[in-house]
């Protein structure tokens, strides 16, 4: 199980690894590798070039900004979890850090390479788009943001250019409460589900809510049915219930080996309660 | 009954145990510790080359066209073959068994014709590196029509399609027998509880992948062959019988090896390739299997359905047991063992287990499908035919109103030796015993209250029992007991040193059972000597001692057996020149703690190693006609069949939402005889379990209709992890054979032969307040939610009045 | 100044405080520079695909799969394996562990595990059993059922004997 033959390099400016991306429309960006590496041992990938960003001076930071954590696209799962400011300020990335295959893993594996990868079971896609992320990306024409309900397009497919690379992401802190939910057989399996929730609350009733779901369906997707219900309810197990429901009617999951639709209708009706009577919590 | 003659290769001696029963630590530690093991992937041959394999993408397809000159322009390749180039050298692996009905098929090393299965070779590429191989392989240029694939059991059996033309019917196997009158005790029985269990297709998935290395040296025709088999010496016969090299030139090594579980006991196509590559390119050769490889080519195992009925009378005693088991065998016989040791052995080793039931019938069928040959894989048979009546058993007992434990007391064979109705002489065990170990390790009346608490709050628990009789040290008389003519038989080499060191040599090869260090405590213990001082080589090269084989759970009994004599031969000749050397009668002579010294005069001693130097050095020392060889080579077999038994229970807890099964913990019970170390045989309990829970809730190799593989890697072939695996609380009965050196009995199989039963029937006890009862393997989420949320019809135990 | 990728470039990477520096191919992997250039075959390729851990090495200190870095990345990085973690001729506090525990069985996969639990222990000298499972369950074992590698990295935690030994780099040794 060895990669077919490909060329590499590591510039050490964003610019520069541009212009390897815009001279080839078969090279690719190499991050963590941690899901890049697998695809090549079994010759599922075939890039021309892999442009290792690991010498592009500012994607590693994770940053206070206005009403966001901003993080840097090279900043691994593992410096996610451990930080602090990312706990205190937008609270549902540590607690989907740690679900994210194994510390092995954690340690390389990079916030922003598992964004672009845009993995339907990835943590990361799952919880961007409920929290509203907005990705970084620049081009070779400049830069530009996108926000996470254009970014997920498809599975593996983000609306990123093939010359473009993702820089950062600004995760809003504005959310009052938090939820991650997953399903795995296995500690670092892939889930069979992901639900990610966030809502705003006043006066024991949501202001604003976004959930969306991972893993069962065929790519990260929004539950906007269980939003609308969500919105102007109070988080309490009544609601969760009665979302229960609508996300399970609402969903449209994907069907393998490793479980049915029917199941993973089920299991994210069930992950949904667990998300909400969470938000009810105040995680 | 049917007795082996009695030979003189089957007595050992008796000898006080010293090191044998301690926790002795492993002598293989510190190499595999620090990194120093040598595994077959770590050797390197000067001028070696790299092989790899082109694999069929399909599950049955007519090869229409194959060319392999892009694959032989290609950089750094040396040599392709495709199956026509190597068919001239072997027509394939004749795959049999030598039971009546039974069909053999000829196993190509390349498919030429046809494949017959995914992952089945169709060319190798020899070149300077694997990478280079694998691009190689990327090359070649062939086509191919496919053709209906086979890929249900029950299909198969009914002639839908054809898998192999060479069994134009499908059978690769059919047959059975019955024993007493069974049509009466059915149409007399009070209640007949039946079901079909099914045990789902898993991989034995060692951690280390197999690995073949060949080198040819033409000037002196001599072959090596370095293997991770569990079969050094079968292997060495196969070079020869197959590809003719010269058995007194072919020499196969083992190295260190990390698992093989039966996997790597097969002689494969790879293995028979790879000398004749060496041969053609005159250069050593390499191939290291890789995961995927492994688990499309690598033996697959346990696929069968196995049909179970027992026949009670109105106390609940079983009066007859009737089994039938079909196996979806894949696409050829695998050698040696074929598509018939799943069935077969499933229902002629297991159907009465540790009860008394006084008539028994068989029959058996193995039929081949466009899957990956099924082979051995750690208690092959036994553990789907314990699964059926284990599970058969807690179905009885609910029947009857029993408690699992009652229900198995009520029944479990009252005494000893016992005939079983086939005529199988089982000669001791702790079957009673076990019984009552388990339910107090359990507490079973505090488990039936706290499950009774946690029901009334919505979580469910179960347990789970499973008893097992194991046949174990695979010998001639446990082959001819089970109707078999295999001839088994090992050598051991002990040799003194002038210090009084012994080193060791077993004909069979190790992949983590500790038999270095468990042997060093059978040979210290009979030559008297510290165990430090006894270094053992397992087999590192068919130059060595005689193997046939790590199979059969029978390393501890016969390599035991044959160190045990060996090590006798060597202290006769210890005890009589110390006898000579401290004036005294040979038969006072006591070895003990590296000494030699006198019964009732335990002042008058000298050392061993004072006695070695005196026999390498010193003439004197010795008795009239005194032959100083202090070295012998002898040969074990045990001369009746031996069985362990023991049992486990598992508490399980299931969650409603997910379908997930928690294991709580694991009670085992084992009996294997004397225990040599009790490390070793606890650390074979929890690895075998572990296994088993695997096989029942985590793994299996999934196919789809058209007889695709679903399942290669291991993100979709998940075994079990840290986290999902339980504590274990494991008891120790002994109950010695008369046959075994130190009265040892075998015991690496019966953890994955039980576990799943246990696994079974612990989720039907939790699913008890839904109705349902299941089946099958796997216990996926999705099996278990969908019976905890009433989505599955109730399959409450069939209880069928005649 | 522009870099141009290539299909072979030296690399140099410090393994166990010695710098190993040779000429590689883009493609290959940490893992098998450390087996087939290093010559250090203690680090095992269970499955090439980074699921069952025994390729496990610390890399910068952290516990990475060798088999899901390339070669190339690990340029100028510092990777410490199995080899690194006896204390002269003597097993360390870990391994002993291990042993006495029998927390090992073919040893197939040991590396993988003792990698990972050297990181544990060097970020975290007393873990709990949950921290232990929650780090160490990325490695596959086929052999013993895990409970005794718990037990062996709670005796080597509760005997303070995380290796902390970081080798310094040694310049000079060049492949």
């Amino acid at each position: 199980m060895k990669a077919a033959k490909f060329k590499y390099v590591a510039p050490r400016s964003l610019e520069e690894a541009l212009g390897h991306l815009g001279s080839d429309p078969d090279a690719k960006v190499l991050s963590g590798g941690q899901s890049l590496m697998p695809l090549l041992a079994m010759r599922l990938a075939a890039p021309s070039v892999l442009v290792d960003l690991q010498h592009v001076p500012g994607l590693n930071a994770i940053e206070d900004i206005d009403n966001a954590v901003r993080i840097g696209a090279r900043v691994t799962h593992r410096a996610v979890e451990h930080s602090e400011l990312v706990a205190r300020r937008v609270p549902i990335l540590s607690l989907a850090a740690r679900h994210i295959a194994h510390p092995q893993i954690r340690s390389r594996g990079t916030f922003g390479g598992s964004t672009a990868h845009a993995d339907p079971s990835g943590e990361w896609p799952t919880v961007l788009l409920a929290v509203g992320a907005t990705m970084h990306l620049q081009g070779a024409a400049g830069r530009r943001d996108v926000h996470a309900d254009d970014f997920f397009v498809g599975p593996f497919t983000s609306s990123m250019e093939p010359a473009e690379i993702l820089t950062q992401v600004s995760v809003p802190a504005t959310w009052d409460r938090w939820s991650f939910q997953e399903a795995a057989v296995k500690a670092g399996d892939y889930g069979l589900a992901l639900v990610a929730a966030v809502a705003s609350v006043e006066n024991d009733t949501i202001t604003d809510a976004r959930v969306s779901v991972g893993a069962a369906v065929g790519s990260v997707t929004r539950l906007r049915e269980v939003e609308q219900l969500l919105i102007g309810a109070a988080p309490d197990l009544n609601t969760a219930e009665r979302a229960a429901r609508v996300a399970t009617d609402s969903v449209k999951p994907i069907s393998d080996i490793h479980g049915s639709s029917d199941y993973r209708r089920n299991l994210v009706g069930s992950l949904v309660k667990r998300a909400i009577v969470e938000l009810k919590n105040g995680a | 009954m049917k007795t082996v003659e009695k030979h003189q290769h089957m007595d050992t001696p008796e000898i006080a145990a010293r090191s044998v029963g301690a926790r002795v630590l492993r002598s293989e530690d510190p190499r595999l510790l620090s990194g120093r093991g040598q595994f077959i992937a770590d050797i390197e041959l000067p001028g070696q080359l790299h092989v790899a394999f082109v694999r069929s993408p399909v599950a049955h397809a007519r090869i229409t066209h194959i060319d392999l000159s892009a694959v032989r322009d290609a950089e750094g390749v040396h040599l392709a073959w495709s199956g026509a180039d190597a068919a001239q050298f072997c027509e394939g692996l004749v795959g049999e068994f030598a039971v009546e009905g039974c069909n053999p098929t000829t196993m190509p090393l390349l498919a030429t014709d046809e494949v017959l299965y995914v992952g089945e070779p169709i060319a190798v590429v020899v070149a300077e590196t694997r990478y280079a191989a694998e691009d190689a392989c990327e090359l070649l240029d062939w086509d191919f029509e496919e053709l209906p694939a086979v890929v249900n059991a029950d299909a198969a059996a009914a002639g839908v399609g054809v898998a192999n033309p060479q069994l134009p019917d499908n059978f690769g196997l059919r047959g059975g027998a019955s024993f007493g009158d069974v049509a009466g005790a059915f149409e007399q029985a009070h209640q007949i509880v039946e079901g079909r269990f099914y045990t789902c297709r898993v991989s034995a998935a060692p951690m280390e992948t197999r690995g073949v290395i060949a080198d040819y040296e033409w000037a002196s025709k001599s072959l090596r062959v370095w293997s991770n088999t569990q079969m050094p010496h079968f292997l060495r016969y196969m070079l020869t019988a197959y590809l003719g090299f010269p058995e007194q030139n072919v020499e196969v090594i083992t190295p260190d090896t990390g698992g093989g579980f039966g996997q790597k006991a097969h002689v494969y196509p790879e293995e028979m390739l790879l000398p004749l590559l060496a041969r053609e390119v005159d250069r050593p050769v390499k191939w290291i299997e890789d995961r995927r490889e492994n688990l499309m080519a690598g033996a697959h195992a346990h696929e069968q359905y196995v049909d179970i009925a027992y026949a009670l009378d109105a106390t609940g005693k079983i009066t007859a047991v009737r089994t039938h088991a079909l196996g979806d065998g894949g696409a050829y016989h695998a050698p040696p063992w074929s598509m018939a040791v799943e069935p077969w052995c499933a229902v002629v080793m297991t159907p009465t287990g540790l009860y008394d039931a006084p008539a028994a019938e068989y029959t058996y069928a193995a039929v081949a499908t466009n899957k990956t040959p099924v082979g051995a894989y750690r208690g092959v048979g036994y553990m789907a035919g314990t699964f059926a009546r284990e599970c058969l058993a807690d179905e009885a007992a609910r029947a009857t109103g029993m408690s699992p434990f009652e229900f198995r007391r009520h029944n479990v064979v009252p005494e000893f030796p016992w005939t079983n109705p086939q005529g199988i002489v089982y000669d001791e065990g702790s079957w009673r015993e076990s019984i009552d170990v388990l339910e107090s390790m359990v507490d079973y009346p505090a488990f039936l209250q706290r499950q009774a608490e946690l029901r009334a709050q919505g979580r469910y628990i179960g347990l789970g029992l499973s008893f097992f009789v194991e046949s174990s040290g695979e010998s001639t008389a446990g082959s001819q007991e089970h109707g078999l003519g295999d001839v088994y038989h090992d050598t051991a080499t002990v040799r003194l040193s002038p210090n009084g060191t012994a080193h060791v040599t077993i004909g069979l090869s190790a992949q983590g059972q500790g038999l270095a260090t468990t042997m060093a405590q059978m040979a210290a213990d009979t030559l008297g000597v510290r165990v430090e001082d006894v270094i053992v080589e397992t087999a590192r090269s068919t130059s060595h001692a005689y193997g046939s084989g790590t199979i059969g759970s029978r390393g501890a009994v016969i390599a035991g057996g044959a160190v045990s004599r060996a090590a006798g031969v060597v202290r006769e000749k210890i005890r009589a020149v110390a006898a000579n050397l401290l004036e005294a009668a040979v038969d006072d002579v006591d070895l003990v703690d590296g000494n030699a010294s006198v019964k009732g005069a335990p002042d008058t001693s000298i050392s061993i190693a004072e006695v070695a130097t005196a026999i390498y050095f010193d003439m004197s020392s010795w008795p009239e006609d005194f032959d100083p060889v202090l070295e012998a080579t002898q040969a074990y077999d045990t001369a009746r069949a031996m069985f362990s038994n023991g049992a486990h229970a598992m508490v399980v807890e299931l969650d409603p939402e997910t379908g997930f099964v928690r294991f709580e913990k694991v009670f085992s019970v084992e009996d294997c005889g004397t225990v040599i170390n009790p490390n070793i045989v606890e650390g074979q309990i929890r690895g075998g379990v572990v296994q088993g829970i695997g096989a029942s809730v985590f793994e299996e190799l999934a196919y789809d209709e058209s007889g695709q593989l679903l399942t290669t890697t291991f993100l979709d072939y998940g075994i079990p992890t840290m986290d999902v695996s339980p504590p274990f609380e494991i008891h120790h009965i002994e109950t010695p054979s008369k046959h075994s050196a130190s009265g040892v009995k075998g015991m690496g199989e019966s953890g994955l032969i039980a576990a799943p039963a246990a696994v079974l029937n612990a989720v039907n006890d939790a699913l008890t307040p839904f109705g349902v009862v299941l089946r099958e393997l796997p216990l996926s989420p999705e099996k278990i939610r969908a019976a905890m949320s009433g989505a599955t019809e109730s399959a409450a135990p069939q209880v069928v009045a005649p | 100044m522009s870099a141009t990728p290539q299909e072979r470039l030296e690399v140099s990477i410090s393994i166990n405080g010695r710098r190993y520096k040779a000429p590689v191919e883009a493609r290959k992997t940490l893992a098998d520079f450390i087996r087939e250039d290093a010559h250090l075959t203690g680090t095992k390729l269970g499955c090439e695909h980074g699921v069952c851990g025994s390729c496990t090495v610390l890399i910068d200190d952290a516990p990475a799969r060798s088999c899901l870095t390339l070669a190339a990345q690990a340029d100028g990085h510092r990777v410490r394996t199995v080899e690194s973690l006896t204390e002269g001729q003597e097993l360390n506090g870990l391994q002993r562990a291990f042993r006495e525990q029998h927390g090992l069985q073919c040893g197939f996969c040991t590396a993988g595990f003792l990698m990972t639990a050297t990181a544990l222990l060097e970020e975290n000298p007393t873990p709990t059993r949950d921290d232990i499972v929650e780090t160490v369950s990325g490695s596959l074992c086929r052999c013993t059922g895990y409970q005794t590698i718990i037990a062996a990295i709670e005796q080597a935690a509760a005997e303070g004997a995380a290796d902390t030994q970081k080798h310094d780099e040694q310049e000079g040794d060049v492949l």
